[in-house]
Order: C-alpha cells, then structure tokens, then sequence
C-alpha cells in the first residue's frame, strides 16, 4: 500500500497503514518526515554496497597456498641488479678445476659416472665467505651460486632480456669478457636485462653429460632459466656466444617487436625449413608473434639469435625441447640440433607455428662472411649487399661455424674492434 | 523574387505576403509550444515534488535489484600471470612454504539469469558414442542399448542445467589405425569440439559407460565453486603413478585449465574437464608428437592416457595449469573395475555419499557391461526418486 503512488493530495491522509506505521517509529508525519526516513535507508544502503564490494572477494579467498615456483635450485638469491651475468675473472681458475671437480658424481649402475646437481643445497652466504681462505672453494661456491640468482624487483623491471652462454672449456678469457661486455653494453642502453651463465651449469641436467654432443640443447634449457630468472620480462632474446650485437642503437621493442617492423621482416609462404611441404602462414597475427626467429642462408631455422616471448606459448615450445624424449631423440642432421627440433615442432604444431614469426636474418642475426675480413673480393660487392650476410648498421652477427673453423676468437675480437668504432 | 518563368508549371503565388502570414502562424504555433511545455513541466514537477518518496522507493528497490542481479553474475577471472610470483618477494629465501592467497573466482562467467538471448551454452559435454561403431566386430543389441540409456542420461541432464551436448561418434576408422594414430581420436573430437562450440567455456568429456547418478547437481556447484579446495595440483594427495612432485618452472599461480582424475593405473580420461583457452589448443595440438610417439609407441599401452603422463612428468607448462580432481567427484568406478584395490575408498562409487558420476571403465574387459548398466540406472532412479512420483509411476 505504501508504495503506490497517490496523485492527489490526499497522500498524507491518517488512513494510510504506511505513514501510521512511520508515525510509531517516532518520524514526524509530514512531507519531509517520511523523505527523511527513505534517504536515511538509501545512505544506509549505499555505505552497505559501498563495504559490501570491498569486502566481498575477501570472503572467498584461497585456503589453499601452493609452493612458490622455483628454477634447478630451489632456495634462491634474490638480484640487485638486473644485469645478472657470472665472474668471468675467474675462467682460469674454473678450467683448473675441470667440470668434474666442480659437481659431485655418482656412480651409475653402469659403471659411468654422473654429474649430479644438488637442489637443494642452500648459497653460500656472506659470512662463510669471509671466513674461506681456499680460493678454489670460493670460485667453485661462486659458480655453484650463480644459478640461484633471480630477479624479483618490479619496479623497473626490464621488458626484454638479453641471455647469453659462456663457456670456460673452449674459449679464453679475453673473449669471454668481450662476449659478456657487448650484452651489458646494449642491455644498458636500453634498459633490457642481461642473464649470462656457464654453459658447464647445465650439464648435470642432461643426460648426456658430453658438452660437445649435448651443446645444442643447452639453449633451451638457458632460456627456460631465463624465464624463471626474469618473470615478468616480456621477451627474452637469446644471442649465442657466437655472435655480437653490432648495432647497439637499434632497441629491440623499436626494431623488431613492433608489429609495423616485423610486418616488413616477416617471411610469408615459404617453407620452413628447407625442402618442406609445410609453409609459413599468409595470414600471420602480427600482433600475436610469440617466437621471432630467423632462417639461415639455405632457408633452415637459426638459432644465433631469436626471440621467445615469455609467456605459455614461449614456455610450451621452450619446455617442449627440454624434454627429455625430444632432447635425446637421435636427429638426421650434421648441423644445429637445436635449430633442427624448432623446425621439426614447427611443421608439425600448426598452433605454435601459428604464433612464430620466421624472419629475414638480417633483422636478427646476420652471419658474418669472414672471408670479407681478410682482402677484397671479387664477389665482396654482391655478397655485402644480400639479406642474409652482415652489413654495416645490422643488430647483429653471427660466426655461424667458426668454432670448426677454430677462428672463433679472431673474429670475435675483429668485430668487436668495429663496434668500438661506430 | 520571381526567378520563374511564366510558362513554369509551378503556381506563382506571392511569396512577400505567403511568408509573413507563415511566420505569424508559426509564431503563433511557437508561442503555444512554449506555454505547453512550460505547463507540462509544472505538472511534472508539481507531481514529482508531491510523490518525492515513491520515486525514491522505487528507485531504492530498483538499485537493490540491480545489486543482488549483480552479485550473482560473477566477474570473468583475471589472468595476470606473475600475481603469485611478485607476491613471493619476500618468501624468497625460505622456500616451501609461502601465504601466497590469490582471491578466488570461480574459473567460469555466471550468466545472468535474465539473458535470455543467448542461446550458447556455457559448458558442453561430450559424449564419445558409438565405440567401434560395429566395423571389427557386430555390435549386440546390449550394446544398442546401453547406448541409448547413457544417451538419455546426458540429455536430460544437459537440459535440466542448461548444458549443450555433443554426441561424437568413436568408430573405428582407418584414419586412426595406424601405430602412430591410435589414440589420436579424442584429441580430434575435442579440437572439432572447441570449433563447433567457440562460445563455451568448459568442455566436459564423457565416456559412453558413464552414467550421471546425481543429475540435480550442477558442474557448478559440484566442482568449480569449490575447485581451489577440491583440485589437487602437487600429486600430494594421491599418486599412483609415482610421479616426480616437484620439477622446477612450475607456476601454481597460473588458472587451472584441464581437470581430470587418476584412478589405480594413472591418469584416467574417462571422465574430464578442459576449458576452452588458447593454452587448451596449445595443448592439443602438442599432446601428440610423432618424436615421442616413435620412441614410445610400444611402451604406451594407454595411447593418450600415457601421452600426457609423459607431458604432465617433464613439461612445467603443462604441469602448470593440470589440477586432480578426486577420482569419486567425477569417475566413480564400479567394484568391477580397479578390482585389485577393492576396500580402498577413493576408487569406489559410494551410494550413500551421493556420488556424481560412476564410471564402468573397461567393463568390456570380461566383465558384463549390460548388467551394471542396468544395476546404475536402477539405483540413480531409486535415488531421484521423490515422494510424489509414487502418484503418478506406481
């Protein structure tokens, strides 16, 4: 009865159940009183709606807590600086101490003896490094800890991250440095993160402890640390040790990930790898490009330098090429295993092939002809000016080969003179 | 003026004097507007002012209407990936055990009770019909049968909950008979699946030897309200298969998106959930690799079962989103099947808890199919059975 709305004067006749009802509660019985009354209701209301909102997820918050999610190792070191990368002073000192003497072993059923990783061993902390006075001990903790390094800060937390290999066994120090000193050069100028690690942390993981044999699917496994290490990096680049970025102006983000850019670099119907049936999409989400990687001069993955977002998508193929069926598997290739497995998932996962870009290499990793170096050719002028060869502004270039060429650490230092120069 | 020939079929009229009276008229007209507007503004506010509380009460239940409406059709969970790796900051150090709490929504959108235009069904379950379709074998009449009482089951719960059903057909067929392809059927009925149904949100996939004992229950309140207690994403629980508990990369923060169940010999796909997301395709598309598959073709007895053990063991992205629902909550097993194990209470349908769903997994394996058919579909109707249906079914 209340409710109905009266157009007469008549509303405030003492008939009404409703006002006698407002009457008993004490509010005066005239136009205002019962206005009054209602908007005391609505404030009540409202403030109600008000805290209601705030606290209502409250209510249904989880009571399950799940394990924070952890890399090799599970107690790990939280990061000062963005720029993670390892003690490069002491490589002389590691190839002392050999890979054996770095890990413990097992001794298998087999009779073959393993390298084993302890995951839970805690880091060294400060203290007990004071107290050491054995050098070895400190390099080798040195080593053992670096693993452990994560980077949680938010608030200036890089989009891109840089990731290298390094390797104490094969390569001297000179050129480590270099290696190591080209990534903080770049990644400092445009803010990204720089993760480096030895190549020889990795090897308890495989299965194969050869390096030689198994140096392929390191990469992977780097990345996959790399993600770990930076969470909410949005791209990490991985860049072989074989490489140098020679363009340190060009910033990723501007160069290449923006859809614009990628869109001229892009490579549209053509076969995957070599000699496949199966063709890169037409139609390709710019947008939506989670792999950008380049083929190589015979139209064959190259993994020099790439680019892997890091996201489910990153993570899938990433964790696909750790697994162990696919790492151990026996591939037909002379060449890159790493690069072979990406192509061999690429033709056979539409749905990753669909978020990968397969692009020119000059935008990526350029090889370097090292023959230019040494004299001038005849062909000099027609193998400068090509797509897949490096050219003066190129980000990068890749020494694809000189590690059977034994000449890795010439053209390592010859190239690195050149970006001193620009 | 008179820019109009004189032969003009036009009327020539003179347009001084036709404009003059024109604009007395409108004016006239324009002043009568006026004071009707100005008289219908007072009216209006004469019988706002006068019913003032009315209006406010009516707008006072609307709002209350709006809220509770409101409150009821629940917000589409947020997927920020890192929420519960930037919480860990300070948990760094110290490991295991972390107060990471993240609010909890339930992993579907309620749709509002009062949309009623659209038609497409939230969740779809998928029934896989038809196993053999009678191409090695003749199928019997039992098996006609059974078919028909399980379809029927789906139905009317699909109906009473507002679920789409898809029956999909499981013959055998060339297509997968070769050793590379044997499991790859479900795999591809459940992509068609996502392409048929690119609007709903779950998938629930369903043996043809299930029988849905409790259809009043919703997937709703049976299993996603509850699905951050009832799911068990480490293996803590239960194990079976005696994976590896802890690999390294796994992200517990991310959504739960494949929910399935393990009985005595590993994961079972008889009964499960898989949302429909990029990281499901992503998934589907990956569960089948012929790399593994060469390597493993011969050890896999259970094709697609033991594909994704495989997965679930060294992929942390796959091991990331995959939550364990109990074997009971959605793929009861009958005494018949894990039969070694009877006596252990996570395996078997209980009818006095109410359980679900009852699955007579491999019962075509030397145990009579038709007659637990027969005996569940007399117990779920002896079950529903209210006290009113003895007036009308004597």
């Amino acid at each position: 009865m209340a409710i109905k709305p009266r157009t007469k004067g008549k509303a405030y006749s003492p008939k009404s159940t409703g006002s006698q009802w407002f009457n008993r509660i004490g509010f005066k019985q005239n136009k205002y009183g019962t206005c009054k009354f209602l908007s005391i209701i609505t404030t009540f209301i409202c403030i109600l709606y008000f805290f209601s909102s705030r606290f209502y997820p409250m209510s249904r918050s989880m009571s399950v807590s799940h394990p924070p999610s952890h890399g090799l190792y599970i107690n790990e070191i939280p990061a000062s600086s963005r720029l993670i990368f390892p003690h490069v002073e002491h490589l002389p000192v590691l190839k002392q101490i050999t890979v054996r003497g770095l890990y413990n072993t097992r001794l298998e059923v087999d009779g073959t003896k393993r390298l084993v990783l302890k995951a839970e061993e805690n880091a060294f902390t400060d203290e007990e490094k004071k107290k050491t006075t054995d050098q070895v001990l400190l390099v080798k903790r040195s080593f053992l800890d670096h693993g452990k390094l994560v980077y949680r800060k938010t608030n200036d937390a890089p989009k891109v991250v840089v990731v290298t290999l390094i390797d104490f066994e094969n390569y001297d120090m000179e050129t480590v440095i270099r290696i190591v000193q080209n990534r903080v050069d770049y990644a400092q100028k445009h803010q990204y993160g720089v993760y480096v690690r030895w190549i020889q942390e990795f090897l308890p993981v495989l299965e194969n402890q050869n390096l030689d044999q198994s140096y392929d699917f390191i990469k992977p496994l780097m990345i996959r640390a790399a993600m770990h290490a930076f969470p909410t990096a949005k791209y990490i680049h991985f860049v072989d040790q074989d490489a140098l970025l020679m363009n340190l102006d060009l910033s990723l983000q501007k160069y290449l990930l923006d859809p614009k850019i990628l869109d001229l670099a892009l490579l549209r119907n053509v076969p995957v790898v070599a000699n496949s049936n199966i063709k890169t999409y037409n139609h390709f989400e710019l947008n939506s490009a989670k792999i950008i990687i380049p083929h190589d001069t015979d139209g064959n993955i190259d993994t020099y330098s790439f680019v892997v977002a890091n996201d489910f998508h990153g993570q899938a193929l990433v964790d696909y090429l750790n697994d162990p069926l696919l790492r151990n598997f026996p591939w037909e290739t002379k060449g890159d295993k790493f690069g072979y497995a990406i192509g061999h998932l690429l033709q056979w996962h539409p749905t990753l092939l669909g978020k990968t870009a397969i692009v020119i290499p000059k935008v990526l990793a350029s090889q370097h002809d090292a023959s230019l170096d040494s004299e001038d050719e005849a062909g000099n002028g027609a193998s400068s000016g090509d797509a897949y060869h490096y050219n003066e502004g190129d980000l990068a270039a890749s020494f694809k080969g000189c590690r059977s060429r034994g000449t890795c650490a010439s053209e390592i230092r010859n190239m690195y003179e050149k970006i001193k120069k620009s | 003026m008179s820019s109009v020939p004189y032969d003009s079929p036009l009327p020539i009229t003179n347009h001084q004097l036709d404009f003059d009276e024109e604009e007395k008229k409108s004016r006239g007209s324009k002043f009568g507007l006026r004071y009707k507007i100005m008289y219908w503004r007072g009216r209006l506010a004469d019988s706002l002012a006068r019913s003032k509380r009315q209006i406010l009460l009516i707008s006072l239940i609307l709002f209350l209407f709006i809220w509770i409406n409101d409150s009821t059709v629940s917000r589409n969970p947020s997927t920020t990936s890192f929420q519960g790796q930037s919480s860990n900051d300070n948990s760094l150090n110290k490991g295991g055990s972390s107060s990471d709490s993240k609010w909890y929504l339930p992993p579907y959108s309620k749709r509002s009770r009062w949309s009623f235009w659209n038609q497409d069904p939230k969740i779809v379950i998928i029934l896989a019909a038809n196993e053999g379709g009678g191409v090695l074998r003749w199928k019997n009449e039992q098996e006609w049968a059974i078919e028909g009482i399980s379809i029927e089951n789906k139905k009317a719960y699909a109906k009473r909950h507002g679920y789409g059903l898809t029956i999909k057909d499981l013959t055998t067929s060339k297509r997968y008979s070769h050793e590379y392809r044997e499991g790859w059927q479900k795999v591809d009925i459940l992509r068609q699946t996502l392409r048929e149904f690119p609007n709903a949100e779950w998938l629930w996939w369903l043996d043809l030897d299930t029988m849905i004992m409790e259809p009043s229950k919703s997937l709703e309140e049976h299993i996603f309200d509850r699905l951050d207690t009832l799911a068990d994403r480490e293996l803590k629980s239960f194990n079976p298969l005696d994976l590896t508990t802890d690999i390294p990369y796994v992200n517990y923060a991310e959504d739960l998106e494949f929910l399935i169940t393990q009985d005595c010999g590993g994961f079972n796909l008889g009964s499960f959930l898989i949302k429909n997301s990029e990281w499901s395709k992503l998934l589907l598309d990956m569960w089948w690799d012929p790399v593994l598959y060469e390597q493993k073709h011969m050890v896999w007895e259970h094709r697609e079962q033991d594909a994704l053990e495989a997965l679930y063991e060294s992929e942390p992205w796959i091991r990331s989103r995959i939550g364990f629902l109990p074997l009971r909550t959605i793929n009861a097993f009958p005494p018949g099947a894990c039969s070694e194990y009877s006596g252990d209470s996570r395996y078997f349908y209980t009818e006095k808890e109410h359980d679900f769903v009852v699955n007579m997994a491999g019962c075509n394996f030397g145990r009579d199919c038709w007659g637990e058919m027969q005996y569940y579909t007399t117990l779920m109707e002896k079950l529903n059975r209210k006290w009113y249906t003895r007036f009308f079914f004597p």
